[in-house]
C-alpha cells in the first residue's frame, strides 16, 4: 500500500501539489485527471520518489526515504511520456532493462522478456531498433518493459497521448487486461473515458490540490468534474462528452 | 511675426554658423599643412636605403642616434662594431657586454613588445628579429620609426648585418674590423680541424621529443665550420623533431646538449636502454652546454665565434693541445 | 544479427593483431621483415644479433606501438562513457576539464623542466576534473547539463591560464606547440607497464557498469524508476574515466577526436548497447591511434604530432559512415 501524507511540491515559488493526502492499496487503480499544469504528473513521479517533496510517502508502512532505487523499482514501475529522441537499442535490448532491479546481470532471462513481448504484441518487433517504430509501439515497448520489471503497481503517465485511433484502443485494452490479472496500474490521463475499461478511484487535480476522490459512481463525480475542467458535461451511452460552458 | 519667417531665419542663422566654421576649418588646415611642409623641407636629412634580412627595404633619416633593440644577438653586434653608445633600450635576455644589462628595458617577455613602450624610448631605429609581430613591425613604420630585421641564418649574414649596421649608424671601420677579426679566428679554428676525419653529432635542443638543428639552421653552420657532421643535416626544416629510431640508427659520435633540455649529466643517457650503446654515451662523448654556452650558440653575432671555438674543441681536442 | 555482429567484433581483433605487427614493421629506419625475425631468434638462442635493429624494434617501436594500443583503448572507452554520461554525441573525455588542466601542467613544467611536464600535468588535468565534478554535485546527484557547463568553464578558467603562460612566458613554444597536439613519441615500456596496470584495473570496473550505462542513456529519471542508482554510478564511472585519461594524457598530451569519434563508429556499427561498444568503443579507438601514430613517425620529413593525423583519418571514416546509415 502506497500511503501520501501532506504531500506538498514547489519549484522555486510556485506551488504545484499542496497537502495531497492519498491510499492505494495492492491491485487498485488510481485514475489521475485534471486540466494542464494541475499537477497531475508532478504527483506521480513523487510517488516514485522522483522529485523532491514536503511530507512523507509509505510504501508498506516504511518511508519511502529508507528505500533504495531497486527496491522501489520493484515496488512500483513507471512508463514514462514517450521521450522525443530515443536510441538505436532494439525492442528486446530495451525491454530487457526492465530486468535490472532483479538481476543486474539480466540479458539471459529470455522467458520473461518474451512473455512480456507477447503480452503486449511486439514479439515480431523484438529485433527493430526503437528509433524506427511507431509511437505506439513504442508506447507498448514501454509498457512491456514495466511488465518485465515485475513490480506491484505500474505507473503511467498519459500512455494515450500522441497516438492513433487504434493505437489507442490496443493500448487500452492492454492495460484493462494487466487490471484484469491484478496488476495496480496508476495513470495519469486526459481522457475521461479511460474509465470505461479501468475501474479504480478517480483523482481530480486543481491547482495542486485534490478536488475529488471516488469512484465514477459517486454522485459527485460528475458535478467535479465540470468545475475542475471548466466545461459542461454530458453522458451518453456510457461515453462522456464535452460541451462549452 | 508668421510662424514659418520666424522658423526660416533661424535656419539661416544656423547656415551661418555652419559656413564660418568650415571657412576657419579649411583656414586652420591650410596654414597647418603650410607651415609643417615648410619644417620638414628646411630639415630635410640624408636618408639611406638598406634591405634587411627578410628582403623589406627600409628607409633610414640619418644620423641614427638613438636605438632600440628588440633581440640580444643584434644587441651584440652593435657593441661589436662600437655603436653600443647609440643603443637606449635593450631586453631582459640581454647579458653581454654587461653594459647591455643596464640599459631600459622593451618589456616583452616572450610575446611582441609594446609599441607605447618602444616610442617612449624616442628611437630613430627598432632593431628586431622575426619573433615581433609583423602588426607591431607595421605600426612602428607607420609611426616613421624605421625597422631593420636582422636575423643571421649563418655566420657570412653576421657579416652582412654588422656591415648593414656599420654603414647605418656610421661606424663603417669598426664594423669592418670587427668583421676581419672573426674571420680571421674562425678560419685559424677551421685550419685546425679541417683535417681530421669529420664527427658525426647531435644537438640537441630538447629531450622530449627531441628537437634539433637542420638545415638552414644557424647552429648547422656552427657545426659545420667547426668541420662536425650534423646527423640531422638531411632532415627538411631548421629545427626538426628527430626520432628515437633515426638516431639509433645513424648512431652519432658525440652529442651536445643545450642547456634548455635540463639535461646536466651522462647518466640520463646511461640509464636509457635506447641511448646506452650509442657510441657518444658508450665514449662520454657528450657535452653539457652551460647557460653562457648555450647563449653563444644560440645568439648570432660576435660571440658566435667562441661558440665554433666550443664545437670544435669538443669534437677535436687532439687539434688544440 | 547476432552472428554478424560476432563476426564483426572478432574481426575487430583480428585487424588490431595485423596493424600491431605491420606497425612494429614500419618506420622512419626501414627493417625488412627478414631481419626482424632474425634480430629476435637471434636474440633468444644468444647469437650474435644486430644492436642497432634490436633497439630500435624493442625499446623503440614496441613500446612505443604499445602505448598507442593503450592510449586508443583509454580514449575510446573514456568518450564513449563521456557521451553516455552526459547524454550528448558531442561528448568527449576532455570535457570534465582533463586536457585543459593538463595543458596547464604541461604548461607550467615546460617553464620549470622538461621532466616535470608529465607528472604536473597529470596532477593539474585532476585538479581540474575535480573543481569540475565539485561543482556539479549536489545532494549525491550528477546532472549531466551542469556537468557540461561547469567542465567548459573549468575548461576555460585553466586554457586561458595556459595560454598566459605560454604566450608570456615558454620560451619553448615548438615543444609546447607539439605537446598539446599530442605525439607518442616519448613511449618506453615503463609508460606501457603502468598505464596497463592501471587499465587493467579500471577497465574492468567500468565493464562492470555496462548494463548501468545502457539504463543511464534513457535519462535519470526513468534510469532510477528502473532502479537504478543514478548519482552513485555516475560518479564512480566519470572519475574513473577521468582518472586514466588523465593518466594518458599526461603521458601523450592532448590527442584529439579518438575519443569523440570512435565511439560513434562503434554506435554505427554495433547499434547503441553498450555491451558491444564497452569493448568495440576502446578496440576501434586503439586501432585508430596505432594507425595515425604510424604514419606520424614514418613521415620522411620527422615526427609530425599525431593529433593532425587521427583528426585526417578519424572526420571522412566518421563522415562516411554518418552519410551510409548503419545497414546491420
Amino acid at each position: 500500500m502506497i500511503k501520501l501524507k501532506n504531500i506538498s511540491v514547489r519549484y522555486g515559488k510556485n506551488q504545484i501539489l499542496s497537502n495531497i493526502n492519498l491510499e492505494v492499496k495492492e491491485g487498485e487503480n488510481l485514475i489521475i485527471m485534471g486540466p494542464n499544469g494541475s499537477g497531475k504528473t508532478t504527483l506521480l513521479k513523487s510517488m516514485m520518489g522522483l522529485i523532491h517533496f514536503e511530507g512523507e510517502i509509505e510504501i508498506d508502512g516504511r518511508n519511502i526515504r529508507s528505500f533504495s532505487r531497486s527496491e522501489i523499482a520493484r515496488y512500483i514501475s513507471y512508463v514514462p511520456q514517450i521521450f522525443t529522441t530515443p536510441f538505436s537499442f532494439t525492442v528486446k535490448e530495451f525491454v530487457s532493462m526492465g530486468l535490472y532491479r532483479k538481476k543486474r546481470d539480466y540479458w539471459d532471462e529470455e522467458n520473461d522478456i518474451e512473455e512480456a513481448l507477447k503480452i503486449t504484441n511486439i514479439y515480431d518487433l523484438k529485433d527493430k531498433y526503437i528509433n524506427k517504430i511507431s509511437g505506439g509501439e513504442l508506447q507498448k515497448c514501454l509498457i512491456a518493459r514495466a511488465l518485465v520489471q515485475d513490480s506491484e503497481f505500474i505507473s503511467m503517465d498519459e500512455p494515450m497521448s500522441h497516438l492513433d485511433v487504434k493505437a489507442v484502443l490496443e493500448i487500452s485494452s492492454i492495460i484493462a487486461s494487466l487490471s484484469s490479472k491484478g496488476k495496480g496500474i496508476i495513470i495519469v490521463s486526459h481522457d475521461v473515458n479511460i474509465i470505461k475499461n479501468l475501474n479504480g478511484n478517480i483523482l481530480l487535480l486543481k491547482n495542486g490540490n485534490i478536488s475529488f476522490l471516488g469512484k465514477e459512481d459517486n454522485p459527485d463525480f460528475v458535478r467535479s468534474l465540470e468545475t475542475v475542467f471548466e466545461v459542461k458535461v454530458h453522458k451518453n451511452n456510457d461515453i462522456y462528452y464535452f460541451t462549452k460552458l | 511675426m508668421p510662424e514659418h519667417t520666424r522658423n526660416k531665419e533661424e535656419k539661416n542663422k544656423i547656415l551661418k554658423y555652419i559656413s564660418v566654421i568650415i571657412v576657419l576649418i579649411v583656414l586652420a588646415s591650410a596654414a597647418f599643412v603650410y607651415f609643417n611642409g615648410l619644417n620638414s623641407s628646411s630639415k630635410k636629412a640624408n636618408t639611406i636605403i638598406v634591405t634587411d634580412d627578410i628582403g623589406r627595404n627600409v628607409t633610414i633619416k640619418l644620423p641614427v642616434t638613438r636605438v632600440v633593440s628588440m633581440d640580444p644577438s643584434n644587441t651584440q653586434m652593435m657593441y661589436a662594431i662600437g655603436a653600443g653608445n647609440l643603443v637606449v633600450a635593450d631586453t631582459s635576455y640581454d647579458w653581454w657586454p654587461s653594459n647591455a644589462t643596464s640599459l631600459p628595458k622593451v618589456e616583452m617577455d616572450n610575446g611582441t613588445a609594446s609599441v607605447e613602450q618602444v616610442v617612449s624610448f624616442k628611437p630613430n631605429l627598432v632593431l628586431a628579429t622575426t619573433i615581433q609581430s609583423t602588426a607591431i613591425i607595421d605600426q612602428l613604420k607607420n609611426l616613421s620609426i624605421p625597422v631593420l630585421v636582422l636575423e643571421p641564418q649563418n655566420i657570412s649574414d653576421i657579416y652582412r648585418d654588422m656591415y648593414i649596421l656599420g654603414n647605418v649608424t656610421d661606424h663603417q671601420s669598426g664594423a669592418i674590423k670587427e668583421i676581419n677579426y672573426m674571420k680571421n679566428y674562425i678560419s685559424n679554428i677551421h685550419q685546425k680541424v679541417e683535417n681530421y676525419q669529420k664527427v658525426s653529432v647531435l644537438y640537441m635542443l630538447w629531450p622530449d621529443p627531441i628537437y634539433t638543428v637542420g638545415p638552414g639552421s644557424f647552429i648547422n653552420d656552427i657545426i659545420n665550420t667547426a668541420n662536425g657532421y650534423n646527423i640531422a643535416s638531411n632532415l627538411s626544416s631548421p629545427y626538426p623533431i628527430i626520432g628515437n629510431e633515426t638516431i639509433v640508427s645513424d648512431n652519432p659520435q658525440a652529442i651536445i646538449v643545450d642547456n634548455g633540455t635540463g639535461i646536466s649529466n651522462i647518466s640520463y643517457f646511461q640509464s636509457n636502454p635506447i641511448w646506452q650503446n650509442i657510441s657518444a654515451v658508450k665514449d662520454s662523448r657528450v657535452l653539457f652546454l652551460n647557460y653562457t654556452e648555450s647563449n653563444e650558440m644560440n645568439e648570432p653575432g660576435p660571440l658566435t665565434i667562441y661558440a665554433v671555438q666550443i664545437v670544435a674543441e669538443f669534437l677535436y681536442p687532439q687539434a688544440f693541445t | 544479427m547476432k552472428g554478424k555482429t560476432f563476426f564483426i567484433s572478432f574481426s575487430l581483433v583480428i585487424l588490431t593483431i595485423f596493424d600491431f605487427l605491420i606497425s612494429v614493421a614500419i618506420g622512419p629506419v626501414h627493417i625488412s621483415l627478414n631481419s626482424i625475425i632474425s634480430v629476435f631468434y637471434d636474440k633468444i638462442f644468444g647469437f650474435n644479433y644486430s644492436w642497432t635493429y634490436y633497439v630500435i624494434i624493442f625499446y623503440i617501436r614496441m613500446p612505443r606501438v604499445i602505448l598507442a594500443l593503450l592510449v586508443g583503448s583509454i580514449l575510446g572507452l573514456s568518450g564513449l562513457i563521456a557521451q553516455t554520461i552526459f547524454r550528448n554525441p558531442l561528448g568527449d573525455p576532455y570535457l570534465t576539464g582533463v586536457s585543459s588542466g593538463a595543458a596547464l601542467g604541461a604548461a607550467i613544467g615546460f617553464l620549470i623542466s622538461p621532466f616535470l611536464v608529465t607528472p604536473l600535468a597529470f596532477s593539474f588535468a585532476m585538479l581540474a576534473v575535480g573543481i569540475t565534478f565539485s561543482i556539479s554535485r549536489t545532494d549525491g546527484e550528477v546532472k549531466a547539463e551542469i556537468l557540461i557547463l561547469s567542465g567548459i568553464s573549468v575548461s576555460f578558467l585553466f586554457s586561458a591560464v595556459a595560454s598566459y603562460l605560454i604566450y608570456l612566458k615558454v620560451y619553448n613554444l615548438r615543444g609546447v606547440l607539439f605537446w598539446l597536439l599530442g605525439g607518442l613519441y616519448g613511449a618506453n615500456w615503463n609508460e606501457d607497464f603502468w598505464l596497463f596496470i592501471a587499465a587493467l584495473i579500471i577497465f574492468p570496473i567500468l565493464i562492470y557498469f555496462t548494463r548501468e550505462l545502457d539504463i543511464i542513456l534513457l535519462g535519470d529519471e526513468e534510469a532510477k524508476s528502473l532502479g537504478v542508482n543514478t548519482g552513485r554510478v555516475k560518479s564512480i564511472v566519470i572519475i574513473l574515466s577521468s582518472l586514466i585519461t588523465s593518466l594518458a594524457v599526461s603521458l601523450t598530451g592532448i590527442i584529439g577526436f579518438i575519443g569523440l569519434v570512435s565511439p560513434h563508429i562503434g554506435r554505427k556499427i554495433f547499434g547503441e548497447s553498450h555491451r558491444y561498444l564497452i569493448f568495440t568503443a576502446p578496440l576501434i579507438g586503439a586501432n585508430l591511434l596505432l594507425i595515425s601514430d604510424t604514419i606520424a613517425r614514418s613521415s620522411p620529413q620527422g615526427e609530425i604530432p599525431v593529433g593532425i593525423i587521427t583528426s585526417f583519418i578519424g572526420s571522412p571514416l566518421l563522415i562516411y559512415l554518418l552519410y551510409r546509415r548503419r545497414k546491420i
